[in-house]
């Protein structure tokens, strides 16, 4: 099913113990997140994904993270910021969404999925400065119209990259879940 | 299994070795079939009860298997498990061992344990090779002559973005199930290329 590709940026090294160390981790993390907000816990949701995202890491050689590292940490920010976004936690969650756009500088889904999230966040803020701060609420509100756009854009390309197959399955649910 | 030649008569076999070692070679090559009932004998014959779960022993001993797989210690069925990989899946001959070989029997000889075999009536499948050229592991450093993989042939890291293309995924914990199946699989392969066995 998977297809190869040879960019430079995938150069990698054999998969190895530690980084499915990392994945086996990561899983985990998710799993735990998915039962504790089926119970309504979302601060425990909140920190199995914090654990995970400030925990040890799998340097390659060079001292560098693997792509699936990056990208399942930009993945999983991107679920942590909208749980904190949840809790009106906002600059918690924004400072989230720049720590994984870090990690996904290429524009592939991860970074869509990322900017889409802090769409999300921001609308949240406008919501929730409505009546107190009706200008914040606007300002707000104007940021999360430029980056929906600007995910929507970055998922554009992804579409148009992929193979026809991929082009009309579109790339991992883009928009159906902002975790 | 050692021996150093020291001359061309000396790396002959005779036709009953040679008959011996070409059917055991095709047999590892492509493997024939085996009689259900033989092959049930067989089983009854080797183990009480074959569907039990291991013993403790088994799991000890498949344990030092695997270690000696690694290179940590040693193991009586090494030698076999490095002959049946070799013969399925050869790996090249390094050109300077081919080359000295093939120059200078004698030399060779005096410095390895490089051996010759000249097959009359192959089948098929070894009936291309002209020679086959053996190198016999060292019983007390068996590893140290496994065919080293080349690690551009192993499963590399890298972005995982093409695992969702033909079937996306909703949720953060679904693309993370398929990350980590996809790449332990991955991993599983690698460590078999690496113990060469596979």
């Amino acid at each position: 099913m998977e297809s190869e590709r040879c960019a430079p940026a995938d150069a990698g090294t054999p998969v190895d113990a530690v980084l499915l160390a990392f994945l086996s981790r990561a899983r985990a993390a998710h799993h735990l997140a998915d039962e504790r907000e089926s119970v309504r816990d979302t601060a425990g949701a909140i920190a199995s994904l914090s654990e995970l995202v400030s925990g040890p890491l799998p340097h390659t050689s060079h001292g560098e993270l693997a792509p699936e590292v990056r990208e399942v940490l930009a993945d999983s920010l991107a679920r942590l910021a909208d749980l904190q976004s949840q809790q009106a936690a906002f600059e918690p969650a924004l400072a989230s969404i720049q720590r994984g756009l870090g990690y996904a500088t290429d524009p592939n889904y991860f970074r869509g999925h990322l900017l889409e999230t802090e769409g999300l966040v921001e609308e949240r803020r406008a919501h929730a400065l409505e009546t107190k701060d009706p200008t914040g609420a606007q300002a707000a509100k104007q940021r999360a119209i430029a980056l929906l756009e600007e995910a929507m854009t970055v998922q554009a390309g992804v579409i148009k990259g992929a193979t026809p197959l991929a082009a009309s399955a579109a790339i991992p649910a883009a928009s159906a879940a902002p975790h | 299994m050692t021996h150093t030649p020291d001359s061309d008569a000396d790396l002959a076999l005779d036709a009953s070795e040679e008959q011996r070692l070409s059917e055991a070679l095709q047999s590892a090559w492509s493997p024939r079939s085996i009689d259900p009932a033989r092959h049930e004998r067989l089983l009854n014959a080797a183990l009480e009860d074959p569907f039990a779960p291991a013993s403790p022993e088994e799991l000890l001993e498949s344990e030092r298997f695997r270690q000696a797989l690694e290179g940590q210690g040693e193991h009586a069925d090494l030698a076999l498990a490095r002959a049946l990989a070799s013969a399925h899946a050869p790996a090249p001959v390094p050109e300077a061992a081919w080359l000295r070989a093939s120059r200078s029997p004698d030399a060779t000889a005096k410095r390895s344990n490089v051996r010759f075999v000249q097959f009359g009536a192959l089948g098929a499948a070894l009936s291309a090779a002209a020679a086959v050229l053996l190198l016999l592991s060292h019983q007390s450093a068996p590893l140290a002559s496994a065919p080293a993989p080349d690690l551009a042939t192993l499963a590399q890291s890298r972005s995982t973005v093409a695992l969702f293309q033909e079937a996306p995924v909703a949720s953060a914990s679904s693309r993370i199930d398929r990350i980590a199946s996809a790449r332990s699989r991955e991993l599983r392969d690698n460590q078999y290329a690496l113990w060469g066995v596979r």
